[in-house]
């Protein structure tokens, strides 16, 4: 009986789970170039002043794979898989 | 001109606008918790998008096809792993922001189009679980600990649910974080181990998160690689003793530990012809003697329907609070499936709306 209670409990409490969502950030490689002018970096990364954190390639806007905000800043990483999968 | 004909027009154009909407807003809340209709939604935006060229719907369809794809890999993890771990992937499409409207380790991808969809979907699995594991003590739990049970979960479920992109998934991600740091590898094959008998999401993962949530601000958390190890080494001795007859090979003090931040002890639910429901629930009371806070049942997947008899009547004792009952992936005895429960003392019962479980 009371893990029947428990499990009644339980389902209420999870129900809201089930409309609340992990929202993963994403943007369309045709919006990258938008994105990157609204955050401000958009001539630095057109003047090479970028490097991928885990390789040191320079970024492009043709290699940009990701951007994350770490220690306060933008950091950037290159499309290839290796870095990618060093986040 | 006839009026009376246009508003009627005019109101049948609505009633169909109406209709469509109604219509489409069910679908999307239904597909939000049936599984099944993402699959049909995921379909539905590659059709279109197919058809008719437009950018807003390839966005779609691709944002629809990585949910899908990430929600079915996921899914049975939500029955798994504690509650408020796994929630259903979105993908939210991000065209501008300030860097103030970014979350400090906030990540944006970016997303090539279809033909790179393999792709999109393992960096979307693995942010998913970056994201996803340790709510709130990321930055307690050491990198490689958290690292290497992130890549364990992942491969599990693309090993699992998408065969055919193991081996992308291990040439890229794993042999890349190896690389970066060669203790990952000695923390997978660890928590292999443990997986193959249910303790690695069943007890590994939720102690370690304990933990880390109770010393969050104490010296201990200095030390939780340490601490970490041990646990690790404890329940890697315990499972090396399962065999056929288990119970006759573990040491008395081999089914607990007490240590610096917290103490659990496992109980394990199998054979209902040896006096019942009785022995366990002694067992049980003994361990409130031995001041144990944390009390692990792992039911043997034969055994689901006594395993669960079993939970209700510790449930029962004043001083246990059940926190959780769970699915294993396997049970101790190896076999796919499995029942696992976790008490905690009264005393050690934290209030519920402040518990991270």
């Amino acid at each position: 009986m009371k893990l029947f209670i428990f499990r009644i409990k339980n389902f209420f409490k999870t129900l809201p789970e089930l409309f609340k969502s992990t929202k993963v950030k994403m943007v369309y490689d045709s919006d990258l170039s938008n994105l990157v002018e609204s955050l401000g970096i958009k001539t630095k990364i057109e003047d090479g002043d970028f490097f991928c954190r885990f390789c040191n390639t320079q970024i492009t806007l043709e290699n940009l794979g990701a951007i994350q905000k770490e220690s306060g800043g933008l950091k950037f990483i290159c499309t290839n898989l290796k870095c990618l999968s060093k986040l | 001109m006839n009026w009376d004909l246009i508003i009627t027009w005019g109101k049948n154009i609505l009633i169909v606008i109406g209709g469509i909407t109604v219509f489409f807003t069910f679908i999307k809340g239904l597909s939000d918790v049936i599984p099944q209709l993402r699959k049909f939604k995921s379909w539905f935006w590659s059709q279109t998008a197919e058809r008719l060229k437009n950018r807003t719907l390839v966005k779609n369809a691709i944002a629809s096809d990585i949910e899908t794809h990430v929600n079915e890999v996921v899914a049975d993890l939500q029955k798994e792993l504690p509650l408020g771990w796994i929630r259903k992937a979105s993908i939210e499409w991000v065209t501008e922001s300030k860097e103030n409207d970014l979350e400090e380790g906030e990540i944006i991808l970016r997303v090539k189009p279809f033909e790179d969809q393999d792709q999109n979907f393992l960096a979307g699995v693995y942010t998913f679980f970056s994201k996803a594991l340790f709510p709130h003590t990321k930055e307690v739990i050491p990198t490689n600990v958290r690292k290497a049970a992130i890549l364990r979960i992942s491969h599990r479920t693309i090993s699992n649910k998408k065969p055919y992109l193991r081996e992308s998934f291990e040439n890229s991600f794993l042999e890349t974080a190896i690389k970066e740091d060669p203790t990952i590898a000695t923390y997978l094959g660890r928590y292999e181990n443990l997986d193959k008998k249910g303790f690695f999401t069943g007890s590994f993962l939720r102690e370690i998160h304990e933990i880390a949530t109770k010393t969050r601000f104490t010296d201990l958390r200095n030390r939780m690689n340490q601490e970490v190890d041990e646990i690790l080494t404890h329940i890697e001795g315990f499972i090396s003793q399962l065999g056929v007859r288990p119970t006759r090979k573990i040491p008395q003090g081999g089914w607990y530990r007490i240590g610096p931040a917290t103490s659990y002890a496992f109980m394990l639910v199998a054979r209902p012809e040896h006096g019942g429901v009785e022995p366990y629930v002694n067992r049980a009371k003994e361990r409130l003697t031995q001041n144990i806070e944390r009390l692990y049942i792992m039911g043997a997947k034969e055994e689901k329907p006594f395993a669960k008899y079993v939970i209700s009547e510790i449930a029962k004792l004043p001083n246990y609070k059940l926190v959780e009952v769970f699915e294993l992936n396997k049970d101790y005895r190896g076999n796919t499936g499995g029942i696992g429960a976790l008490f905690v003392t009264s005393q050690a019962a934290v209030p519920e709306e402040t518990s991270e479980i």
